[in-house]
C-alpha cells in the first residue's frame, strides 16, 4: 500500500519545512528546560533557544516529551499536587 | 539503594545526554529561581558531588520529587503502575548524577532532571508500544507513492501545480534517496518513532534524525532544481 495523500502532504510540509541550521534531538533535550520554564513564566525566549522551539514544531518525539515535562512541572507547581 | 534497570539497552555511555548545553553558544540572561522551600543549583550540585550522606539526601529529594511530580503527568498515556514509575526515577537519578556536569545552570536542576525522566519514561513506553512490530510490516504499508493524483477538489490550475509536485517527489524518493534515508522518512511518515527505528537500524535516535534531515534536504534541493521551491509547495496543497 503506498503513502496516502496525508503522508505525502505531510512529507511536503516537512520538506518545505527543512533548514539548513535545524538542530537534532539530543541537541534540542539541552535547551529543553530552559525552554520550558520561560514559556510556563511567560518570559522571552532568546535566538539561542529558537532552533529548540523550531525542532518542538517538527519533532513529534521531542513535542511530545515536552508536552509531558510542561505537564510535569505544571503538576508540581499545583497546589492539588502538592 | 535499589538499582533496578530496564530490558532496554542501556545508553552507550559515550553518547553525552548534552542535557545542558545549548547550542548556538549564546549565553542567556535568564536566571531560573530555585523551587520554593528547595535548594538553589549550587546545593544540588555541591550535594551530588559529596560521596556520603549529603549526595545520599540530595538523591532521596530528587527521588522524592520526580514520584510525586511524574504519575500525574504520566496518567494520559494509560496505567502504568508505581513499578514504571519507580524505574523511570531510579534510572533517572543513575544518569542525573552521571551525567551532573553537563548541567549548567540555565534552569532549575529539577527541571533539568526532569527532561531525562520524561526521555527515559517515553522511550520506555515507545518501546513497550513497537517491541512486536517489524520495520519490514511498516515498511510494507508505507511504499513510495506511485501516481498519486491531485486533490479532485483542486482547481484545475493547482490540480496541475499538485501534479507537478506529486511526480517530482514520487522520483525523487525513488531515485535520490540512499536505503536508509528512504527507511527512516518512509518509516517515519507511516508513524513509527525515530528511536524504535533506529533500535531496529542498530543506531541512535540523533542519527535516525540526521539521516531524515539529510533527506529532506536532498528532496528540497531536488524540488528547487525543477522549480519547485516552498512557496510553490504550500502554493500547490494550500
Amino acid at each position: 500500500m503506498p503513502l496516502d495523500r496525508r503522508q505525502i502532504q505531510r512529507l511536503l510540509g516537512f520538506v518545505a519545512d527543512t533548514r539548513d541550521d535545524e538542530i537534532a534531538c539530543d541537541e534540542c533535550l539541552a535547551g529543553m528546560a530552559e525552554f520550558a520554564e520561560r514559556e510556563l513564566e511567560g518570559v522571552e525566549v532568546p535566538e539561542a533557544l529558537r532552533r529548540t522551539e523550531a525542532h518542538l514544531a517538527a519533532c513529534p518525539e521531542c513535542a511530545e516529551e515536552y508536552h509531558l515535562l510542561v505537564a510535569v512541572l505544571r503538576g508540581a507547581q499545583s497546589p492539588a499536587e502538592s | 539503594m535499589e538499582t533496578r534497570l530496564f530490558a532496554s539497552p542501556r545508553p552507550n555511555p559515550e553518547q553525552r545526554l548534552l542535557c545542558g548545553r545549548v547550542p548556538g553558544g549564546e549565553r542567556s540572561t535568564y536566571a531560573p529561581r530555585p523551587m520554593q522551600g528547595g535548594r538553589s543549583n549550587a546545593e544540588w550540585l555541591k550535594d551530588l558531588e559529596d560521596a556520603g550522606a549529603a549526595q545520599a539526601n540530595a538523591l532521596e529529594e530528587l527521588r522524592a520529587y520526580l514520584v510525586k511530580a511524574l504519575p500525574g503527568a504520566l496518567r494520559s498515556h494509560g496505567p502504568l503502575g508505581d513499578a514504571f514509575v519507580e524505574d523511570v526515577v531510579q534510572e533517572t537519578l543513575m544518569r542525573a548524577l552521571a551525567h551532573r556536569s553537563e548541567f549548567e545552570g540555565r534552569s532549575r536542576f529539577t527541571t533539568w532532571a526532569t527532561t531525562i525522566a520524561v526521555r527515559v519514561a517515553m522511550t520506555e513506553l515507545r518501546r513497550r508500544r513497537w517491541q512486536d512490530v517489524s520495520l519490514e510490516e511498516v515498511l510494507e504499508g508505507a511504499a513510495p507513492p506511485r501516481s498519486l493524483e491531485p486533490d479532485p477538489a483542486a482547481s484545475p490550475e493547482q490540480a496541475t501545480e499538485q501534479r507537478a509536485v506529486l511526480r517530482a517527489i514520487e522520483g525523487l524518493v525513488e531515485n535520490e534517496l540512499s536505503e536508509r534515508q528512504r527507511i527512516a522518512i518512509l518509516a517515519e511518515l507511516a508513524g513509527m518513532p525515530q528511536e524504535e527505528i533506529g533500535r531496529r537500524l542498530g543506531i541512535t535516535r540523533n542519527a535516525v534524525y540526521k539521516l531524515g534531515f539529510d533527506a529532506r534536504k536532498k528532496l528540497k534541493q531536488g524540488l528547487e532544481s525543477a522549480g519547485i521551491d516552498a512557496a510553490a509547495i504550500r502554493s500547490a496543497f494550500a
